[in-house]
């Protein structure tokens, strides 16, 4: 047979102490709900260039070093790239690219930049 | 091709246990390991070594091997051939006529046999380390004694905290080897015992006395695929913004001059 509500009260001594503290915790929220609600902080971003594209999507860990030093060179040292400063990029325009213009042998296609260090 | 009549048996023998042929791509496993010869090249560019002796230890299909020989080093590459199959014949034969010296060992008298190779200007082990059981402190040590003073190190080995692992997590799945492929392996297991983050094979460069070790992250396995989609734009991204989440990992390091 099923308890009823007040079944679990009697059984249960400690209840109306937990409904008491309960009910404090969300009259306190209730308060907070009613103040000011701060505004989201968002990083500073950086866009992707597009003459870095090409870069982007075949050596990103090189496309990271030219971007740290523009957020160094923006920003001033101790702000860092990806941590501090966040990437956008247009990813639509990212996905349109024709696969054969970047990653292939194809005449026409971007060559690779693999220079390890600035 | 010289490594194209391996049988996939050859390729993961017993230790591995069973891997699921359709999921393994030679031609894509190749155009990946180009660019990891590549970074290695370069690497040795910026390190000033542009000739002399270069010891790979663990060569397998002799990727590294032959195109550093090409490249005008004096290559010497061991590995267990002695207790691969047949199939490694042509990738054997291949090396030695480009003038590759092959050591041929097996497990139980590798040890001996690589300490009395002597030194070389460069000792390589490409993706090796994350193979080696319980601590690779031995073997970093027996690396870095077939150096001579002043030569160089280099190792690569898969990045742990690579992108798709930290999706992996994220996800609540495991970034270890196919569970199914390690508990059906025949003892020793030869699959990743561990893998490293970039700082940590620094430190163990240093625990073994080179100096300066330069850690160089690269992403390679996106070359295995024909086409990319979404997640791997994505994932390049993600490494512009930070090249932790790459899926390789090079670190060179010197030791100390006399």
């Amino acid at each position: 047979m099923p308890l009823s509500v007040s079944d679990h009260v009697g059984r249960a001594p400690y209840m109306p102490n937990l409904l008491s503290r309960l009910s404090s915790v969300f009259s306190h929220a209730a308060q907070t709900v009613e103040r000011p609600i701060a505004e989201t902080v968002h990083p500073p971003t950086i866009a992707l260039p597009p003459e870095l594209i090409p870069l982007a999507l075949t050596s990103p860990q090189e496309a990271h070093r030219l971007l740290a030093r523009t957020v160094s060179e923006q920003y001033g040292p101790g702000i860092e790239f990806g941590q501090d400063v966040k990437l956008t990029f247009p990813l639509d325009v990212l996905l349109d690219i024709p696969h054969q213009a970047i990653w292939s042998a194809d005449p026409a296609a971007v060559p690779s930049t693999n220079r390890r260090k600035n | 091709m010289a490594v194209q009549n391996l049988s996939h048996e050859e390729i993961f023998n017993s230790h591995y246990g069973p891997v699921d042929p359709g999921s393994y791509n030679l031609a894509g496993y190749l155009r990946c390991t180009r660019v990891r010869v590549l970074r290695l090249f370069e690497a040795l560019r910026e390190m000033g070594i542009r000739n002399g002796t270069i010891l790979e230890v663990g060569s397998l299909y002799g990727t590294f091997s032959l195109a550093l020989q090409r490249l005008g080093f004096q290559v010497t590459a061991i590995d267990r051939y002695d207790s691969y199959g047949p199939g490694f014949r042509p990738a054997i034969e291949l090396m030695q006529r480009a003038g590759v010296r092959i050591v041929s060992t097996t497990r139980e008298e590798e040890t001996q046999i690589l300490a009395g190779l002597g030194q070389f200007d460069v000792v390589i082990a490409m993706a090796v380390v994350e193979h080696i059981p319980h601590s690779p402190r031995q073997f970093l040590e027996q690396l870095v004694r077939q150096v001579k003073p002043g030569g160089g190190i280099a190792l690569d080995t898969p990045n742990l905290p690579r992108y798709w692992n930290r999706i992996k997590m994220a996800r609540g799945e495991p970034i270890f080897m196919d569970i199914k492929s390690q508990f059906y392996a025949e003892l020793p297991y030869e699959g990743h015992h561990r893998e490293y983050t970039g700082p940590e094979l620094a430190w163990m460069l240093e625990q073994i006395g080179c100096a300066g070790p330069e850690i160089e992250y690269f992403d390679c396995n996106l070359f295995q695929f024909e086409h990319i989609h979404r997640p791997h734009i994505e994932c390049l991204l993600r490494i512009v913004e930070d090249p932790t989440c790459a899926d390789t990992i090079l670190v060179c390091g010197r030791t100390p001059r006399p």
